[in-house]
């Protein structure tokens, strides 16, 4: 089922780890969720990921393993704050513990920069070739470009668990998950920001820099030839 | 999933146009527009308990803008199952939203003629269908526009806040349905109008379906395209001539006194 490229653990300053049995566990059980959700929904005659647009599908995708991820890791809690970052939040200390208790009902702004630090989450299912025809819901690989891009709304994103999603028959899939502890700035392309009155909120693209760290940091890729390629691995 | 409240619909009056092939007339019963709004507004309200896993407010991350799309995209899937003779356009960017394939020379030329054949798979051919020589239905959703001159306290007292976010009914403070568009190649225009209605847990629901034969020439804006160079897609919105068009011919409407107390004080017909 997966390529185990690097078992080392997802690891915090704090100390937190979170390892290849969480780390393979949420995956699994999100790619479990997300074809109940193509079944369930094409049982109602629209499947969901034929009609959802590739950020808010990203966006799902991200918000699936954020929750699998805190509910198996006490630990790590999902940020409160829905434009918070992290997107999970170190709670390995009682004093992180604390401060959460005492923001959660009084000051949620304290979560859009959490001091504690965490885990944040991005999905991508890659940039689609020039003159390529792809259908809605049709497997990428091969005719996605090699440079996966991830998006940040800021530029200081770092502890980022990045994953790439592929549609496997009609339903989003993560297949592969890495992760980097030493992103900084400059692994960012400057924020782009939309014309006024878009209801897109101001983003930045993962740098080569950025990119080469994560593909150094690949936790786990599918057991399949063609991804396996795609990432390099046994060659 | 479980529907809190069941919604009933007054039937008001077919789809009528006159087909582009044999230039016979067409008539949609009602009562196959109110089956469409149905499923969409059951899929609508199931979502969120599909989704429940992901603890994800979907509607809320997709925002305004990309729910109304979101909604026509399913509506028009909806419609499709439920009218025979309707397909979804296979082109993304294609128009008509739904084909008219009633008669065999438009069906044999959708399944013949509108397609391209790369490595094995059939790739829907822009240049057939944006847009569908034979016509079809264009799909346009809106959520309504509140007045501008709203009273920002009633609202705080009823919903707690003073803005028109997401999840918030607009139905008391609607001042029209404004639609919007891409480019102005749209004659045949099926207008929804939806709402978060408190009985459907604040989630968008299909409350009004409305019909009319525009004309491309005269009842669209300009279109804007933004500066050269510019990421910004072209729009343009109905005019006043057009959206009168529409709010004298509904189709169906939900069966509830405060949404047609609503929709007649802005002059829909119902």
């Amino acid at each position: 089922m997966w390529s185990i490229v690097d078992d080392s653990p997802i690891a915090l300053p704090s100390g937190l780890e979170v390892g290849m049995p969480a780390l393979l566990a949420a995956v699994e059980a999100v790619n479990l969720s997300l074809s109940r959700v193509a079944r369930n929904t094409s049982q109602m005659a629209i499947n969901l990921f034929e009609v959802l647009d590739f950020r808010v599908l990203s966006g799902l995708v991200g918000e699936f393993l954020v929750a699998e991820l805190a509910s198996l890791e006490q630990s790590l809690l999902k940020n409160p704050n829905i434009d918070g970052y992290p997107d999970l939040l170190d709670v390995s200390r009682p004093i992180y513990l604390e401060d959460v208790a005492a923001w959660i009902d009084h000051d949620r702004a304290q979560f859009i920069a959490y001091r504690h630090g965490g885990i944040e989450v991005k999905n991508t299912f890659g940039v689609k070739r020039p003159g390529e025809d792809l259908l809605q819901g049709e497997r990428r690989i091969g005719q996605i470009l090699d440079a996966l891009d991830w998006k940040a709304h800021h530029t200081e994103t770092n502890f980022l668990l990045a994953t790439f999603s592929d549609f496997v028959d009609g339903a989003p899939q993560i297949v592969a998950a890495m992760y980097s502890d030493s992103l900084s700035e400059t692994d960012w392309r400057a924020k782009s920001n939309p014309s006024p009155g878009s209801t897109m909120t101001s983003f930045s693209v993962i740098a080569a820099s950025g990119r080469n760290k994560l593909m150094a940091g690949l936790r786990i890729c599918a057991d399949d030839p063609i991804y396996k390629a795609f990432f390099g691995i046994g060659q | 999933m479980s529907l809190d409240v069941a919604m009933s619909f007054n039937a008001c009056g077919p789809i009528q146009y006159s087909s582009r092939v044999t230039s016979e007339s067409r008539a949609i019963e009602p009562s196959a527009v109110i089956r469409a709004i149905e499923r969409t507004n059951d899929y609508l309200v199931a979502l969120p308990d599909y989704l429940a896993d992901a603890d994800m407010d979907l509607f809320g991350a997709m925002g305004q803008r990309n729910i109304s799309g979101f909604i026509g995209e399913v509506f028009a899937r909806a419609f499709a199952a439920a009218v025979p003779g309707y397909v979804v356009n296979p082109h993304g960017d294609g128009r008509p939203d739904l084909l008219d394939v009633v008669s065999t020379t438009s069906r044999d030329y959708l399944h013949q003629e509108c397609s391209h054949q790369v490595r094995n798979r059939s790739i829907p051919a822009k240049e057939k269908l944006a847009p569908f020589k034979y016509g079809g239905i264009e799909i346009k959703t809106t959520v309504g526009t509140p007045s501008r001159t709203y009273d920002r306290e009633a609202l705080k007292s009823q919903s707690g806040v003073t803005e028109f976010d997401v999840g918030i009914p607009r139905i008391d403070y609607l001042s029209s349905l404004k639609y919007w568009g891409h480019h102005k190649d749209c004659e045949s225009l099926l207008g929804l109008y939806y709402d978060y209605l408190p009985a459907r847990r604040y989630l968008p629901q299909v409350v009004l379906a409305m019909y009319a034969e525009i004309d491309p020439s005269s009842d669209w804006a300009d279109v804007s395209t933004g500066r050269p160079g510019s990421k910004k897609t072209s729009n343009t919105s109905l005019k006043s001539s057009g959206t009168q068009k529409l709010y004298s011919n509904p189709i169906a409407v939900i069966n509830d006194a405060q949404y047609l107390a609503g929709l007649k004080k802005i002059g829909v017909n119902v």
